[in-house]
């Protein structure tokens, strides 16, 4: 039995039945991994400590009901604080960067009972669409080598493609967890804003990020976001409120679902592909006989610019914290306290990661902050006003979750057109509102997604629908 | 063009990183690319409109203004590679 290959659902079946250990699937992922060092997915791993854990987790007499993950081996991505463990959110900046403590995340992954493998390569503090601004150097895609796995998630996509874990934690921007699932032909979730804690996730944009999960399938998905999410007291935008039984819902037959539709919006970007792969998912809502309709979405096309405003100002705004001297990179042979700045954050921060922060500084500056920062705000209310009132006809909104399949590393150099990736996936971060992306047809042999929005704390009917649209007919 | 070098050099003092001369041309094309595609929002009349600063409304949880001793300072201070006696060093700020 090739025990990499299989579900977490299966896993956690397979456990619990004894037809493997614990020792075994970390073996297992251990052994796939050594194999694929090339893909260069690992910033980091402790093999040894996950093998003493898978150890101690097979001797336990842990009930399932308590510890739903216990010896489920998973991967992080590198922005989760793991206290001890080197923590570098793919920066120089961070690359000595040992955290004294946990996020969250990790802490209710760890009381679930699973283990950590490694940590995840990824866009350097989450900024970027192909991997490639990583201090690491990209990830390479596990389809294709030649191809990028997306991005900021791109190592966690690619460990889970690559059967390095049945699942990996993510994060999501304006697309992070959903593009990278999309271009590596699995299943992602971001869930509403607040529904996932985010202390000890290395902030990039606060109004936007948010974590959540990539897996092999929609199922798996829904099992390993119940054990993240919930209410925080250390994370001030946490929302109170319980965690449904996601995995449960995820298939139940108790949700009725009316799919809004955009079909103008996407004939409107005059790609054919695009157009086709669209056409062929209302198709499959079709014959499943779910309820679509018509929906409009007139200032979707503005997502990018206020995008491009919104989270680049909050970027520089918390990538100020990166000064030399309480953490991170310290630059040497310095003049003065103000030279101690300029050439720590000049020699420790990357390039895209330094474009960010200047576009974020001169859109916050004297005299710009209320053509650019506050317009952008503004704006965002509008986009976000858009799904409120299709909301009221709809239970979620199809969209692709891209406009075409991985491309090939190395092969975007214009900003705007990398940025353009994030198109479809960014209006669900101005809104707060959960996504996923489900496989759906492919390209030029490379995979396409589909993308569900829900509305607000609204995952299990998004995750229902998700995995209706996955699973096909029956 | 709306970044040009004297535009540069603010931004590089107000965020204060150091930007090497052999980058200055790319990154002066690059940020100008995306101010125009970011140009987009002044052709919107959006006036009337409330600004929304955060996706969900009316949810900061504030916690109770308690002293927790969840992490101490020697743990903070071990992610400095420069402290001395509990606090951090700096370049010399007064002669």
């Amino acid at each position: 039995m090739n025990l990499e290959t299989l579900t977490l659902q299966e896993q956690i079946d397979g456990l619990r039945e004894k037809k493997f250990s614990s020792v075994e699937l970390v073996e297992n992922y251990i052994s796939v991994i050594e194999d694929k060092e090339d893909l260069n997915i690992f910033v980091s791993n402790d093999f040894e400590k996950a093998l003493e854990e898978a150890k101690k987790s097979d001797g336990s007499k842990k009930s399932q009901e308590d510890f739903p993950l216990n010896g489920i081996p998973m991967v992080h991505k590198d922005i989760f604080c793991t206290k001890g463990i080197k923590t570098s959110c793919g920066s120089k900046m961070l690359d000595n960067f040992y955290p004294p403590y946990s996020a969250t995340v990790v802490e209710k992954l760890e009381q679930a009972g699973s283990i950590c493998l490694g940590k995840a390569n990824m866009d350097e503090f989450a900024m970027g669409s192909s991997n490639e601004t990583s201090f690491y150097g990209a990830v390479k895609n596990p389809l294709n080598i030649k191809k990028t796995p997306g991005g900021s998630s791109g190592g966690s996509a690619a460990a889970v493609a690559a059967n390095f874990s049945s699942f990996s934690t993510g994060t999501d921007t304006g697309g992070s967890i959903r593009q990278p699932a999309s271009f590596c032909g699995i299943a992602g979730i971001k869930p509403t804003y607040g529904r996932v804690s985010r202390y000890g996730m290395i902030a990039f944009a606060s109004s936007l990020d948010q974590g959540g999960i990539l897996a092999k399938n929609i199922k798996d998905a829904a099992i390993a976001l119940e054990c993240i999410s919930g209410y925080d007291s250390k994370d001030a935008t946490s929302i109170k409120a319980e965690v449904p039984n996601f995995s449960e819902d995820c298939e139940s037959s108790e949700f009725e679902h009316v799919v809004g539709l955009v079909t103008d919006l996407i004939h409107s970007f005059g790609d054919e592909d695009l157009s086709k792969n669209y056409g062929e998912a209302i198709e499959r809502l079709e014959k499943l006989k779910i309820k679509t309709k018509e929906i409009e979405l007139p200032n979707l096309e503005l997502s990018l610019p206020v995008y491009y405003v919104i989270a680049p100002a909050e970027c520089s705004a918390n990538l100020a914290r990166y000064d030399g001297i309480r953490f991170g990179y310290r630059a040497e042979n310095v003049e003065n306290l103000e030279d101690l700045y300029f050439k720590s954050r000049g020699e420790g921060f990357g390039n895209e990661t330094k474009k960010r922060i200047l576009i974020g500084t001169y859109c916050l500056s004297s005299g710009f902050y209320d053509a650019y920062y506050k317009k952008a705000q503004k704006i965002r209310n509008l986009i976000s006003s858009d799904f409120v009132n299709a909301f009221k006809d709809v239970t979620s909104v199809m969209l692709p979750t891209t406009s075409g399949e991985a491309f090939d590393l190395g092969s975007i150099t214009d900003p705007v057109e990398m940025y353009k990736q994030d198109i479809f996936t960014i209006p669900a971060n101005l809104g707060g509102l959960p996504a996923t992306s489900v496989p759906f047809g492919e390209k030029n042999n490379m995979p396409l997604g589909i993308q569900f929005i829900g509305n607000i704390l609204e995952e299990s009917s998004l995750l229902n629908i998700s995995n209706k649209f996955q699973l096909g007919e029956k | 063009m709306t970044i040009n070098d004297k535009t540069l050099e603010n931004l590089s003092k107000l965020s204060k990183i150091k930007i090497d001369d052999n980058l200055r041309d790319k990154l002066k094309e690059d940020l100008n690319l995306t101010m125009n595609m970011i140009d987009k929002i002044n052709k919107i009349d959006c006036d009337q409109i409330e600004e929304l600063s955060h996706p969900i409304k009316n949810n900061f949880n504030l916690r109770e203004d308690v002293v927790s001793k969840d992490i101490n300072r020697e743990s903070l201070q071990k992610t400095s590679n420069k402290t001395e006696d509990g606090f951090y060093l700096v370049p010399k700020v007064i002669e």
